[in-house]
């Protein structure tokens, strides 16, 4: 359990708290720029704070606050004009820094106002929209390695999650809690669907998997890296697991990432929880299909995004996918967790040390330090796992195979399948099974020979 | 700011608070006594099959943390 001053310390994201001032050192990807190709013009909240985001008509990009210093009108109903942001009720023209550019009526020469709009630097970076909300300069926009990895095509899912953000993260701090939350409750929900036989029939089904995880534990682990930190299960067959054996859990990448799958898997994802205020999480399911030299991903010129719903018409929640599992428990520990009256386990030892971590680099900004992943120059591609993909072993690239069969139908177990490049993607992964079959046939075969 | 044992045991107590489940039976270093501006492991005994390791920097960072069936 956490005191509650401790509590409001890791969660409060607004101006002037501990964590708010942390994560403005940060880039924050807060929408999908195929968003602003449909609209130009979004009211977005972000860190506590309703801005503006705009797509001016030469393409350039703005975040700007929400109201017109004139008669403090919504801008979200502006009209992008050459150089910015024109407020639909008398024409006010706002500028990327804020700054009010022209106020038509108001007769000429015109003075210049000391009033301003707040103005964020935005930049776009792998289909998606950044802003920067800190102290200037601003430091680089990280090239994190799913964002640039080549010969690949992705999509984004948008999901706007009602809880704070720390409770999305700490679930990536948490290793064990697959064995029920998309082990034995995915079959629950099967069994309730009557769709249990169907779509569990292939013991690759990630509920079978995932039902192991808590059986045969001899040591769970956690432990910081230089981008964020890693944390797995240790099993031992004397204890019942099926083999002595490591599994690491998916990668978390400070301050508010974490990835599944190995880049260049065949499917893999940044799940990222940005705080929109303290009580709502803008998570962005960032999801990324690469293949391997020798196969040809199709041409992507955009990054298509899509909603996945969460509940279905009647309100009720959907719980027959991945990200909705663990979106359901997200928000049933309620709006902000009351960790003051929570009893942790063995098992939420990297839960503890995820904590530790955000609290060490909130005090490193409150000594006027850069916190960790700040960077002044981002190095071309960063991989947070530490390495690039080993093509040479590619049952290693994705851990969970369910994820490189979706051609299979277990497409249909992850958010994934209600993205609008899906087909596209079982496509690519037939391409990828044929390769690889046909690549262990010919390794087999040389082997024969020599 | 504490300094040498004194941000040793902040940090542990900062763990272990979050912990209330595990019981601790006893904590001891490696090295055993560690100079300021050393690195430690803590190894905490807990009730039941279990032991709970912890790699604290000299700066105060908890660097890694394990949970270890006895």
């Amino acid at each position: 359990m956490l005191t509650a001053q401790r509590n409001e310390r890791l969660t409060r994201v607004g101006p002037g708290t501990p964590c708010g001032e942390l994560m403005r050192r940060y880039w924050i990807p807060i929408r999908a720029y195929a968003q602003l190709l449909e609209n130009p013009v979004l009211k977005v909240r972000i860190l506590g704070e309703d801005l503006i985001l705009y797509r001016n008509k030469k393409g350039g990009l703005g975040l700007i606050g929400d109201r017109c210093l004139h008669r403090l009108v919504d801008l979200q109903y502006g009209i992008p004009d050459d150089e910015g942001l024109r407020c639909p009720y008398h024409g006010w023209l706002y500028g990327e820094t804020g700054k009010c550019l022209e106020r038509p009526m108001e007769g000429k020469p015109q003075a210049e106002i000391r009033q301003k709009l707040k103005g964020y630097p935005v930049r776009e970076l792998g289909g998606l929209a950044f802003a920067y909300m800190g102290p200037l300069p601003a430091p680089d926009l990280p090239r994190w390695d799913l964002f640039v990895w080549p010969n690949s095509i992705r999509q984004i899912g948008i999901t706007e999650i009602p809880c704070n953000w720390l409770q999305c993260q700490e679930n990536t701090g948490d290793p064990t809690h697959s064995a029920y939350a998309h082990g034995h409750m995915f079959e629950y929900v099967l069994r309730q669907k009557g769709e249990l036989g169907q779509r569990s029939s292939d013991s690759l089904h990630t509920m079978h998997q995932r039902k192991k995880v808590g059986i045969g534990i001899k040591e769970i682990y956690a432990y910081q890296t230089e981008h964020g930190f890693r944390k797995g299960v240790r099993y031992s067959k004397a204890l019942g697991a099926d083999s002595d054996k490591e599994q690491e859990h998916s990668t978390v990448i400070f301050p508010f990432y974490t990835q599944t799958g190995h880049t260049g898997a065949p499917r893999s994802e940044y799940q990222i929880r940005v705080p929109m205020d303290d009580t709502h999480t803008y998570h962005i399911a960032y999801q990324c299909y690469a293949a391997p030299p020798g196969v040809e991903a199709p041409k992507q010129d955009i990054v298509p995004y899509y909603v996945p719903p969460t509940h279905d018409a009647d309100g009720k929640p959907i719980l027959d996918y991945v990200l909705a599992q663990d979106a359901i428990v997200w928000v049933a520990q309620g709006p902000i967790a009351d960790r003051t009256i929570e009893l942790l386990g063995r098992t939420d030892i990297p839960v503890v040390l995820l904590r530790q971590q955000l609290d060490e680099q909130i005090r490193r900004v409150e000594q006027g330090l850069e916190p960790m992943n700040y960077f002044h120059e981002s190095p071309a591609m960063i991989h947070p796992t530490g390495s690039p993909p080993d093509y040479s072993n590619p049952d290693k690239l994705n851990k969970h195979a369910f994820r490189k069969y979706y051609h299979k139908g277990f497409a249909n177990d992850d958010a994934d399948r209600y993205g609008p490049i899906i087909e596209t993607v079982k496509e690519l992964h037939r391409m990828i099974e044929e390769f690889e079959l046909k690549r262990r046939a010919e390794q087999q075969q040389t082997s024969e020979h020599a | 700011m504490p300094i040498g044992q004194e941000l040793i045991n902040t940090v542990l107590q900062a763990v272990l608070d979050q912990v209330p489940t595990m019981e601790v039976k006893s904590v001891s270093f490696s090295p055993a006594n560690p100079r300021e501006g050393e690195d430690v492991i803590a190894r905490i005994e807990v009730k039941g099959a279990h032991y709970v390791l912890c790699e604290i920097l000299s700066d105060g960072r908890l660097q890694s943390a394990r949970v270890i069936e006895s």
